[in-house]
């Protein structure tokens, strides 16, 4: 049973994804913000896809093909790439030029990591680095609308669709901001213990994924209510 | 290619210092924020309570000024009752005046109707005297002759007759009397076949002799032009006999003023004409008087509206003549050409 269940959370990043993207298919409205996380999602899927794929088969793969790290780190961009613009399309005044520099500090940490840090094709482990800083710089964002929320004076929190999918990022990136941190130390002292922690983080990606799921619907309600 | 370790206790102090950099920067973030939410909050309550002070105060100012508007208006209203009251009072009081005139115009005209048989009966009365104190002597007389007796039945015969001429000129009064009560009794306002063409010349021969009454040189050419189809007409007499007074006073007055600037080659002449027509019956009072200016053609109509000088008009006569007209159904028209002539036209639906 616990094997059964381990086998369905190390294929969660594939079937996880599956759930906004199947309910988007039945409910295509929406609006023009949430064109950036669709995206995300479907990009997810196929990395997801081939990266379980290649972890799960890599006996049968040749050599060069044995390592999913590189579909990771691109991984990592991307989802930096989709949500950072999400965060830029909502209308939200405050903090805009905050919003605005931190795609270039991203882009210095991603050359300072693949630099001095870490190695982009490293066969052994996925770059840690890259992704709590990812998760860091994501986690601002959040901030930064949740701050812009509470400062808006007539601002709703808690009922558009956009609260859904940051509060849904939000959880994701704060569980995964350590265990990206220290999963790779964790891999060379107990790779048992990593393995294990990797759990935390599918979990927390399912909770990602229905949040954008909850999201989609109440954006689609939006839209027959109105 | 080399790459720099980070060990696990500087991974452990970098998550930690990021985090609570994080957490910091996000507290000091809401907590400014709340304070400027708060300052802004109380600029706003102040703000409030001073344009509440404000509208308070106009509030009070309003107040006052409705209460002293009030008291101003009620004043005025005090006021204008009181116009009114005067008004009114004026009102009935020349309504009266017009009532009285009219009256002494009729009174005026009967006076003369009756004066003719009252002088016969007079002279008569006086005759007749004389003759019975004639008779009286010879009856004194003691030896009664056949001629005397001839004289005494002579004399009888002559009492006999002017006793006849007193009641037949008495009787004429009576008539007049009756016939006149019968045009100007107030009480009896209700509609009676009349006589129009009757109506029309006894009120005129009414005017005539009520202007000769208060005028002896006044002279004017009657005449007159009386339709012989018109039946009788439901009316109310006496209203209509006021609406012909008037206009014949009218009439009278317009060639009266006319006389005074026109010179002796002026012959005032009133024609008075009835007619019928196929619905109704029309009665024309036309004087070649003073005539009508165009610019108070208008004004005619409307009550206390007059061109005579202060103490002989009311301004009421041609008012009151125009709502007798409209409550029997008719119509009161007027033509007329300064200088040349002046025409009303009463129209009563046959």
């Amino acid at each position: 049973m616990i094997d059964k269940l381990q086998l369905v959370l190390d294929w969660s990043e594939v079937w996880a994804p599956l759930i906004p993207m199947l309910f988007y298919l039945f409910n295509r409205h929406q609006p023009a913000y949430m064109k950036p996380v669709l995206i995300y999602l479907f990009i997810a899927f196929f990395f997801n896809l081939v990266g379980d794929i290649i972890s799960f088969y890599k006996i049968y793969l040749p050599s060069w093909m044995q390592s999913n790290n590189p579909l990771y780190n691109i991984h990592s961009i991307v989802r930096f790439v989709c949500f950072g613009y999400f965060f830029l399309l909502l209308r939200q005044n405050n903090f805009s030029w905050l919003k605005k520099t931190l795609p270039l500090l991203s882009i210095v940490i991603i050359l300072f990591n693949f630099i001095y840090l870490e190695d982009f094709g490293d066969p052994a482990h996925l770059s840690g680095n890259l992704l709590a800083a990812e998760a860091y710089l994501l986690l601002i964002y959040c901030i930064l609308y949740y701050l812009a929320k509470l400062r808006d004076e007539d601002g709703e929190i808690g009922t558009g669709p956009d609260f859904w999918i940051v509060t849904g990022l939000s959880i994701y990136v704060v569980v995964n901001f350590f265990v990206f941190l220290f999963y790779v130390p964790m891999i060379d002292h107990d790779s048992l213990l990593a393995e294990r922690i990797w759990n935390v983080h599918n979990v927390a990606y399912i909770i990602l994924c229905l949040f954008i799921t909850k999201a989609l619907y109440v954006s689609s309600r939006y839209k027959f209510a109105i | 290619m080399f790459l720099l370790d980070i060990s696990l206790q500087s991974r452990v102090i970098i998550g930690i210092s990021a985090m609570v950099f994080l957490f910091c920067s996000f507290l000091v973030s809401f907590i400014s924020n709340q304070r400027k939410k708060l300052k802004y909050q109380k600029n706003l309550q102040l703000i409030q309570q001073q344009q509440q002070q404000a509208l308070m105060e106009q509030n009070m100012l309003l107040e006052k000024r409705v209460r002293e508007r009030t008291v101003e208006l009620s004043e005025q209203k005090d006021s204008l009752q009181s116009a009114l009251s005067d008004l009114k009072a004026s009102q009935l009081q020349l309504v009266q005046k017009e009532k009285m005139a009219s009256l002494g115009a009729i009174a005026s005209g009967i006076a003369h109707e009756i004066q003719n048989p009252l002088n016969f009966v007079n002279n008569f009365a006086e005759i007749n005297a004389e003759l019975l104190l004639e008779l009286k002597d010879l009856l004194e007389l003691e030896n009664t002759t056949l001629t005397r007796r001839g004289e005494m039945n002579m004399l009888m015969t002559d009492v006999i007759n002017n006793l006849q001429k007193i009641h037949q000129h008495g009787k004429r009064a009576d008539a007049i009397v009756k016939s006149m009560l019968q045009h100007t009794r107030t009480s009896n306002a209700q509609l009676e076949e009349t006589d129009i063409n009757e109506l029309v010349s006894e009120y005129l021969k009414l005017a005539y002799h009520g202007q000769k009454g208060k005028e002896g040189s006044f002279n004017v050419n009657l005449v007159t032009d009386f339709s012989e189809d018109i039946k009788k007409l439901k009316v109310i007499p006496h209203d209509i006999g006021r609406v012909l007074l008037n206009l014949y006073n009218n009439a009278f007055y317009a060639i009266r003023e006319k006389q005074k600037v026109a010179g002796e080659s002026y012959e005032p002449i009133v024609v008075v004409a009835t007619r019928k027509t196929d619905h109704s019956v029309e009665i024309r009072v036309k004087d070649n008087g003073t005539g009508i200016p165009d610019a108070i053609k208008a004004k005619i109509f409307q009550p206390f509206f007059t061109t005579k000088p202060t103490g002989e008009g009311t301004g009421l006569g041609l008012s009151l003549s125009y709502e007798v007209i409209k409550a029997h159904g008719g119509e009161l028209k007027m033509s007329s050409e300064e200088g040349i002539f002046t025409e009303f036209t009463i129209v009563i639906p046959a």
